[in-house]
């Protein structure tokens, strides 16, 4: 049964913005994390009845949306794009995002240069939204394999940061401290 | 426990988390505590962490991307009957209502139309096997004329990614009624059907981001922009999905 108009609300309202972020940080496109989101709601709109708790709503989105990220990329693997898709794409006018501060897409840009499967728990991990029990059921692995990924995935982060310069002032203050 | 083990642990600390009670942390954090080069290394890596988390928190996302979501899940979606649970008294009910039902049906046919029921029918009437160029025309320009020769609306907006593509020409479809244009045209080897009808019929038509959906082999995308609510269908591509889905902030020939 699709949960009520006020609970949805409550649920886009309480998870847009994380959800939006993790799928930024696995797909590395604004146009593609939205439509991972975007995805996520509305199977959550449709489907909300198989979750039995709404509290689980949270852990719920985040699979969802790192599943179909994960069909995503192995459909893109089997049936790579067309040179027909890429003229169709070179025509659409893409306005840069006053909102999105650059500062913080360095941030990002230094997180996109992770591997994966790296870069989602690292981004899982940054968000500070679940707990690694959470974070291992989303990704499908034990906690221990989210763990390592974090720690290795953190020390591949500082060394990409130490070979670029384009990062926020925070981050790259802290870099000589890490070296 | 080695300073490397202990490194590695604390590595995935987050201070002001459950973390903090989590007893696998707690050996490598007396170690930290203990030991000033270590100490020094982990509150260098919290700040490290505290920086990293604060610049992906500043990432703000796209306000029409949520405002498209909520809007999408205001659109009521009839409940199948065989969802539906019947009480014995509303059993009983049921030959009243079958009595009422030819006054229902009556009054079903006359309610304005969802947007979302114009949506599916149009599109699906679009590819159907009536005329497909009625008017035939080869830019824009020339289609605005003639439609508005006919009374119909002309002073409609395109997007310029679509009106940059090949016009075929146009056909009048019969609506509940109304006569809605169809344009018909050729973006890069696909053929594209592009329905225009005035804004004010449909309370629910969707905002200027377009929205997606699909019915049958069809997908739709659907705007609206001013005073019209436009509808646009083609074949079922990844391609024509992704060209739609990307043009949140396309833009306008005017």
């Amino acid at each position: 049964m699709p949960p009520s108009e006020k609970a949805f609300e409550e649920v886009v309202s309480a998870y847009y913005e994380p959800l939006y972020r993790f799928a930024l940080g696995l797909s590395r496109s604004e146009a593609d994390a939205a439509d991972l989101t975007q995805r996520a709601f509305e199977r959550f709109g449709e489907k909300a009845g198989s979750v039995r708790d709404v509290s689980k709503a949270k852990t719920w989105l985040f699979t969802t949306l790192y599943r179909d990220f994960l069909q995503q990329k192995r459909r893109a693997t089997r049936f790579p794009e067309s040179e027909l898709d890429e003229n169709i794409d070179a025509t659409i006018v893409e306005l840069p995002r006053a909102d999105v501060i650059t500062d913080a897409n360095a941030a990002v840009a230094a997180l996109n240069r992770l591997e994966e499967p790296f870069r989602s728990a690292l981004v899982l991990f940054y968000l500070q939204e679940h707990s690694y029990r959470e974070i291992a059921e989303i990704l499908e692995v034990p906690i221990g394999t989210v763990m390592s990924r974090i720690s290795r995935g953190k020390e591949m982060l500082r060394a990409r940061i130490e070979s670029h310069d384009s990062l926020p002032a925070g981050v790259a203050a802290g870099k000589g401290a890490h070296a | 426990m080695t300073h490397k083990e202990a490194k590695e642990i604390l590595a995935v600390y987050r201070p002001g988390t459950d973390d903090e009670r989590d007893p696998v942390f707690a050996e490598a954090l007396e170690l930290a505590r203990a030991d000033a080069h270590l100490k020094a290394w982990f509150e260098e890596s919290v700040a490290f962490d505290r920086t990293m988390k604060s610049e992906l928190a500043r990432i703000m996302a796209p306000a029409e991307v949520r405002d498209a979501i909520l809007a999408e899940h205001k659109i009521i979606r009839p409940v199948p009957w065989w969802h539906r649970r019947m009480s014995s008294r509303q059993f009983a009910a049921a030959a009243a209502v079958l009595i009422a039902g030819l006054a229902f049906a009556f009054w079903y046919g006359q309610r304005p139309a969802t947007f979302s029921e114009f949506r599916r029918e149009i599109a699906d009437q679009s590819w159907g096997p009536s005329p497909h160029l009625q008017l035939k025309a080869t830019n824009m320009v020339q289609l605005r004329q003639t439609l508005e020769a006919r009374g119909l609306p002309a002073r409609f907006s395109v997007p310029s990614t679509l009106a940059q593509s090949e016009v075929r020409g146009c056909s009048l479809l019969h609506w509940r009624g109304r006569e809605v244009p169809v344009i018909c045209f050729n973006s890069e080897g696909q053929h594209l059907h592009l329905m225009v009808v005035n804004r004010t019929l449909f309370p629910d038509a969707p905002s200027r981001i377009p929205q997606m959906d699909q019915w049958q082999a069809w997908r739709t995308a659907s705007w609206s922009k001013d005073n019209f609510s436009y509808v646009l269908t083609g074949l079922s591509t990844p391609n024509f999905v992704k060209k739609f889905r990307k043009s949140k902030r396309w833009d306008w020939e005017g």
